[in-house]
């Protein structure tokens, strides 16, 4: 990524409190956090404009449940 | 538009001497070019000439069919996706497509994020078993490693996966990935493989 900008994010204390431990939980920090949670929904959007359906497996059950994206 | 990661060395098999590489993200319209008038062309005349599934395994061919052109098209503005080109002697000598959005599956790194490695390849005269005398030597760990310093870049320490090709599984082994086995889930049940953080940061030589 050759150009960066910056930009002022604004989230509840709740939001934030999230964050900081997903990004302790993946030895990232909040802004790699951020950048990884862009690409997973841009993933995602992209797919179900195509008309896919994105599925959770239970890996023991081997029963897919719908995530239902609005 | 692309750039230029630096130049690095192969090794031309033909004359033993060291000769520059460049490794450019993301893939070019002359990348592309390249695979459509040169690579596929020789692996599509290859094949011609092979009679038995043992001898298109051996071939080392089993990408001939890949679509490099649709994927850069597909996925040229897309931030899940960065690709990479090594361009050497004047022409494309390796390509490769890495998600930037993965999680890992080895128990020592369970759930943390990684790069998954989805396309890599070397073009075919560079290749044992296409060629009895195949012509540049580094091209594959080039682009293992430019997906390692990615990974290292992004906060995610270097861990990759990805699934390999069969004829690809020993040479993944010998640098250093671990062996998961045959991945049930994946629809050609390729085996999956993974590199841990310290192997990776090994590899590319980060402290």
């Amino acid at each position: 990524m050759a150009d960066k900008r910056t930009m002022t994010l604004n989230l509840s204390s709740q939001e934030m409190v999230i964050l900081e431990r997903l990004a302790g939980e993946k030895g990232l920090s909040k802004t790699q956090l951020v950048r990884q949670a862009l690409r997973l929904y841009q993933s995602v959007v992209e797919r179900l404009e195509r008309g896919d359906k994105l599925f959770f497996e239970d890996s023991a059950k081997s029963e897919k449940a719908e995530l239902m994206v609005l | 538009m692309r750039r230029s990661l630096g130049d690095f060395p192969l090794k031309n098999r033909h004359t033993g001497e060291e000769e520059w590489a460049t490794l450019y993200t993301p893939i070019a319209e002359n990348n592309v070019d390249d695979f459509e008038t040169r690579w596929q062309p020789e692996m599509i005349a290859k094949l011609a000439t092979l009679k038995t599934h043992d001898e298109v395994q051996a071939a080392n061919l089993q990408d001939v069919y890949w679509k490099w052109r649709e994927k850069q098209q597909a996925r040229s503005n897309r931030f899940d996706w960065q690709s990479f080109a090594v361009e050497c002697g004047g022409e494309t000598q390796g390509l490769m497509f890495v998600r930037t959005v993965g999680f890992a599956r080895i128990d020592s790194q369970r759930n943390l994020p990684m790069i998954y490695i989805d396309l890599v390849s070397s073009a075919p005269w560079n290749r044992f078993g296409f060629t009895d005398t195949p012509l540049y030597k580094g091209v594959g760990p080039l682009l293992l490693g430019a997906a390692i310093s990615l990974s290292v870049d992004e906060g995610l320490e270097g861990r990759l996966g990805l699934h390999a090709l069969p004829q690809s599984e020993s040479w993944y082994r010998n640098q250093g990935l671990t062996d998961l086995g045959i991945d049930a889930a994946h629809p050609e049940q390729l085996v999956y493989f993974e590199i841990t953080s310290a192997h990776a940061r090994a590899y590319v030589g980060v402290t």
